[in-house]
C-alpha cells in the first residue's frame, strides 16, 4: 500500500504526475498571454510547464492547453469516503432477498420536495423503465411504490408515508440556489423529529449535489449521488430493513 | 466572576448545552471551540459530541476543510475509531456505544496527557443523543453538543438544558436583515412557557392521548387522533367548526403554517391559546407568527428552550463581510436580556485576553 502514500496523476509511468489543463484568458493570443498562462500554471502547483497550444478564440480572448507535472500527491491509503455501504444486488437477487428475509412486500414513498420540480433523478430510480439498463423500483414485484412527483411539501410527504405505512422515504433534490435544498432537507428531518417519527423510516436522499456524508449530516440514513442505479438504492433499502427489524 | 460565554453558561447552572446554527456557516464550530477552551481554563470537566457529522475532515457542502476541535485532557468525547486515529489526541476507550459510522465503531473516549485534536463523528439522531446523555450525566460537569447545518432537534429541552444560537452574515446581505431573521427564529425557539398549572397538566395528558386536542370554553375536550399531526389537521380542515369556541389547541407534534392558514385563520379563531411541547416543534413563517399576535392567539410551550447566548459571525462565504459592531449592538438591542458576541471580534478577544491571562 506504500505506493499509495503520495499518489499523483498517472501520465506515462506511475506517479510521474503528468497532467493537462486547459483554460481561456481574456487576452489576445501572443507572447504576453502565453507567459500569463505559464505563470498561472506554476501557481497551480505544476512543474516543467509546457504551453503546448494557444489559439485566438475571438477578439480579446485566447485558449490554452498546458502540460505539466503536479508537485503534490495525496495519501490515497488514508482516504475514507462516506458511502452508503451495501452489497449491490441484482433485480432478481433483491426480490428473492425480500421474499426470504422480509416475507412481505416493502413500501417505498418517493418525492421531489420543496420548490424542486426536477423529477429526472427520482423517475430514474422509481419509474418502471428504470435507468441505464436497470429496472426501476416500480417494476420489482416485491416492492410497492408511491411516486408523489414534484414540489411536494414536507408535511404531505410525511402524511403519505404514514398513511401507506412506508418502510423507506426517498427524497430527490436536483436544483438549488444558495443551498436552499439543505434548508428544505433539514426541515424535513426536524419535522419528523418533532413528530417523534424519525426512527420509523429509512430516510434516503439523492441528487447530483448529494453525498452520503452530507446525507448523514442532514440527518438522513443514506445519500446517493450521480450515476446511482435503481438496484443500488433497492439493495441498500432491503439490507438495512433487515438490520432494522 | 466568569466572563464570556462560559460565564453565561455557568451562571445558569446548566449541565448540557446544544449549539445550534440558524444556517450553515453561521459559526457553530468556532462557538463550540471557544466554549471548550474557556471551560478548560475554568477547570470545568467536559463531555463533547457532534450531532450529525461523519467522514473526512472536509466540509461536505463547500469542500473547505472543517475547523478542528481541540480536546482538553480528561474530557470525555464521542467519536468513531478511525476518526480518533486520524486525530492527535491520546485517548482511552471508556464505553462502546454499539453504533457504527463510516469511520468505524462509535465509542466514548477519555482524552489523556495534554489532550489534542480530533474530529467528532457518529451521532445523528435524537434517540442516539439521548443515550449518550444518559451515560455522560454525572460523569462530567458540562455536556456540549455541536450542531449540524441548521438542524434544531438537538435543542429539545428534554435533551439539552440550554442552547447557544449561532447566527451570521450568511442569513442575509445587510445587518438589518440578519438581525430581523435572527430575532424571528429566536422568537420561535424562546416561546413563553404556559403558566396556568391546570392547563399545563391537561396539555401534558392531551399530548399523550391525541395528535391535536381542542379545549372548548365550556371545558369540553375534542381529541383529534391521526397517524401524525398532519392526518389530524386534515380532519380539522374538513370540519372547521371543531374550532368554534376553542380556548386552547394542543399539539403533540409539529405546528406548521398550513394549520393556521387552512383552519385557524379562516375560522376566525380569536383569543385562544396554542400549546406545543417546545420551540423546536414550531415551523411557522414570519407572517403567520405576526398574525398570531394580531388575532390575540397566544403560542405557548410546556418546556421552554433556554437560550443562553447568541454568537454572530459577520463573515459569509457568499457575500461581503458585514459590520460586526452594528450586528452585535443591533441584536443586543432587539434581544434585550441575551448576551450577544462576535467571538472573533476585537471586543470579545480583548475581554477574553483579560480573563485568560493574555493567552492567545
Amino acid at each position: 500500500m506504500n505506493e499509495l502514500k503520495e499518489l499523483r496523476p498517472y501520465g506515462d509511468s506511475f506517479n510521474d504526475g503528468k497532467i493537462q489543463v486547459s483554460f481561456s484568458l481574456p487576452l489576445d493570443a501572443g507572447l504576453e498571454a502565453q507567459e500569463v498562462a505559464r505563470q498561472l500554471a506554476y501557481k497551480m502547483g505544476l512543474e516543467e510547464v509546457n504551453v503546448v497550444d494557444m489559439k485566438n478564440i475571438g477578439e480579446g480572448f485566447s485558449f490554452f492547453i498546458i502540460y505539466g507535472k503536479l508537485k503534490y500527491g495525496v495519501d490515497a491509503s488514508q482516504i475514507r469516503v462516506a458511502k452508503a455501504v451495501s452489497r449491490s444486488m441484482s433485480y432478481y437477487e433483491i426480490n428473492d432477498f425480500i421474499r426470504e428475509h422480509i416475507g412481505r412486500k416493502i413500501l417505498v414513498v418517493g418525492a421531489c420536495t420543496g420548490s424542486d420540480a426536477h423529477t429526472v433523478g427520482l423517475d430514474a430510480i422509481m419509474n418502471m423503465k428504470g435507468f441505464a439498463g436497470e429496472y426501476g423500483l416500480e417494476r420489482y414485484p416485491e416492492i410497492k411504490t408511491v411516486n408523489m412527483g414534484s414540489q411536494v411539501a414536507n408535511e404531505d410527504l410525511i402524511k403519505k408515508a404514514m398513511e401507506v405505512n412506508a418502510d423507506a422515504i426517498l427524497i430527490s433534490q436536483v436544483v438549488t440556489q444558495k443551498e436552499a435544498h439543505i434548508k428544505n432537507l433539514t426541515e424535513f428531518v426536524d419535522l419528523l423529529e418533532a413528530e417523534g417519527l424519525r426512527d420509523r423510516f429509512l430516510l434516503i436522499v439523492g441528487g447530483p449535489r448529494i453525498s452520503h456524508e452530507l446525507a448523514l449530516e442532514l440527518g438522513f440514513d443514506a445519500g446517493f449521488g450521480q450515476g446511482t442505479k435503481p438496484n443500488d438504492v433497492a439493495s441498500y433499502i432491503v439490507q438495512n430493513l433487515v438490520k432494522k427489524v | 466572576m466568569k466572563k464570556g460565554l462560559i460565564g453565561d453558561i455557568s451562571r445558569e447552572k446548566v449541565k448540557s448545552v446544544a449549539i445550534i446554527g440558524l444556517a450553515k456557516n453561521a459559526g457553530k464550530t468556532v462557538t463550540f471551540n471557544t466554549i471548550v477552551e474557556e471551560a478548560a481554563q475554568e477547570g470545568i470537566s467536559l463531555g463533547l459530541l457532534s450531532y450529525g457529522r461523519d467522514g473526512e475532515l472536509v466540509d461536505s457542502v463547500t469542500l473547505q476543510e472543517k475547523p478542528k476541535i481541540f480536546i482538553p485532557p480528561g474530557t470525555l468525547f464521542v467519536t468513531a475509531q478511525r476518526a480518533l486515529e486520524k486525530g492527535s489526541v491520546p485517548a482511552e476507550k471508556v464505553l462502546e456505544t454499539g453504533y457504527f459510522s463510516v469511520m468505524g465503531e462509535v465509542n466514548v473516549y477519555r482524552a489523556l496527557d495534554r489532550g489534542g485534536y480530533a474530529e467528532l463523528v457518529g451521532i445523528n439522531s435524537t434517540s442516539r443523543l439521548q443515550r449518550i446523555k444518559d451515560y455522560l450525566q454525572g460523569r462530567v460537569d458540562l455536556m456540549l453538543v455541536d450542531g449540524a447545518l441548521d438542524r434544531r432537534s438537538s435543542a429539545v429541552p428534554t435533551l439539552t438544558d440550554g442552547v447557544i444560537v449561532a447566527t451570521g452574515a450568511v442569513l442575509g446581505n445587510t445587518e438589518d436583515f440578519v438581525i430581523f431573521r435572527t430575532v424571528n427564529e429566536l422568537q420561535k425557539l424562546t416561546l413563553p412557557q404556559v403558566t396556568d398549572s391546570r392547563l399545563k397538566e391537561m396539555a401534558r395528558e392531551a399530548m399523550e392521548a391525541a395528535s391535536i386536542t381542542i379545549i372548548k370554553r365550556s371545558g369540553e375536550l375534542e381529541k383529534v387522533k391521526g397517524l401524525s399531526t398532519f392526518q389530524a389537521q386534515e380532519k380539522i380542515f374538513k370540519n372547521r367548526y371543531m374550532l368554534n369556541d376553542a380556548s386552547a389547541i394542543i399539539f403533540s407534534g409539529a405546528l406548521i403554517d398550513s394549520f393556521l392558514e387552512k383552519a385557524v385563520f379562516p375560522e376566525m379563531v380569536r383569543d385562544c391559546k396554542i400549546l406545543v411541547r417546545d420551540g423546536t416543534r414550531v415551523f411557522l413563517n414570519w407572517r403567520n407568527m405576526n398574525l398570531l399576535k394580531e388575532y390575540n392567539l397566544q403560542l405557548l410551550v410546556i418546556n421552554p428552550v433556554q437560550v443562553l447566548g447568541v454568537t454572530v459571525n459577520p463573515t459569509s462565504p457568499y457575500s461581503a463581510p458585514l459590520d460586526s459592531q452594528k450586528l452585535v449592538l443591533g441584536l443586543k438591542k432587539a434581544l434585550v436580556r441575551l448576551p450577544v458576541y462576535d467571538l472573533k471580534g476585537e471586543g470579545y478577544q480583548a475581554k477574553r485576553g483579560a480573563f485568560v491571562g493574555g493567552k492567545n
